[in-house]
């Protein structure tokens, strides 16, 4: 069944049809959630808000766009909401990690220093990530977590392809700016 | 150049790992069902109804507590009560074990 048909459906009232169209894109979804969040439990609850959003607006969307479209604009603006809503909680669970690291290290000295050292640096990656400006961002996990192209990527936010590209190089420049220490 | 691959190998790396991680086998359940009980018209009508029969019970309770209330009657005076003979009732006291310590 393709999506107009399943849509016409659900806006006639049969709900369980919405469930073929969470199946479908629940996975890129989920993914470009992870982008943001870097969590499996706050990517699958953005994942649920996005879907339910999406089924609350469906009699809005107009079909101008195509639906997985229109659902990458709701996922990104739903992570970046999320994130903003979480930071004090993201930084108290980043320190209660910390410390839970610097508790085991006392067992099995030089694994433990290894895995220290790999989660710091995971860690570095993932903040460098998260300090990119908005768009940036948006641009960065759109290519490397959803592997679109700048084309696609240019119809979710609405701007050029040669935009897009400037954004991703930009976002590259950035990162290797800011994990120089890791070299 | 070789510094600068290693760079992206990390940032590749972390990307992948994130990658694999794999929602939940049962969040498509848990959004279906967020979504019926949140959207059913049904669902509003038996919510609005229960909420009349707790509103209802409520004032059953209250009107019961006032008619229950209005039965006591403080000049009532029991007639079984004035022939009680007090002095017949102290005599009790020869039946109970503590007596007789």
């Amino acid at each position: 069944m393709s999506e107009q048909q399943l849509i016409k459906e659900i806006l006639s009232g049969n709900t369980n049809a919405f469930k073929i169209l969470v199946d479908r894109h629940q996975g890129m979804v989920f993914r470009t959630a992870m982008g943001f969040v870097h969590s499996k439990e706050d990517a699958e609850d953005i994942t649920q808000e996005v879907f339910i959003q999406a089924f609350r607006s469906l009699s809005a969307f107009q079909e101008k766009s195509e639906f997985s479209t229109w659902l990458y604009r709701i996922t990104v603006n739903t992570s970046i909401n999320f994130v903003n809503r979480n930071k004090l909680r993201r930084l108290l669970i980043d320190a209660g990690e910390n410390l839970k690291a610097l508790l085991n290290i006392s067992s099995d000295e030089k694994n433990a220093h290894q895995r220290l050292e790999s989660d710091e640096r995971n860690k570095m990656v993932r903040n460098a990530i998260d300090n990119l400006p908005e768009k940036q961002r948006t641009a960065f996990v759109l290519s490397k977590y959803d592997d679109l192209s700048q084309r696609e990527i240019a119809n979710i936010m609405k701007i050029s392809e040669g935009a897009v590209e400037q954004l991703l190089q930009r976002a590259k420049a950035n990162l290797q700016k800011k994990l120089s220490r890791l070299q | 150049m070789i510094l600068k691959m290693k760079t992206e190998d990390f940032i590749h790396e972390v990307i992948e790992k994130e990658k694999q991680v794999e929602s939940n086998p049962f969040l498509s359940t848990r959004i279906m069902s967020k979504i019926v009980t949140e959207n059913a018209p049904l669902n509003k009508r038996v919510y609005f109804f229960r909420l009349l029969v707790v509103a209802a019970s409520i004032a059953l309770v209250m009107r019961m507590g006032v008619s229950i209330g209005k039965i006591y009657d403080e000049h009532r005076i029991d007639r079984m009560a004035l022939n009680i003979n007090d002095s017949q009732m102290e005599n009790l006291i020869y039946y109970m074990d503590a007596a007789y310590e």
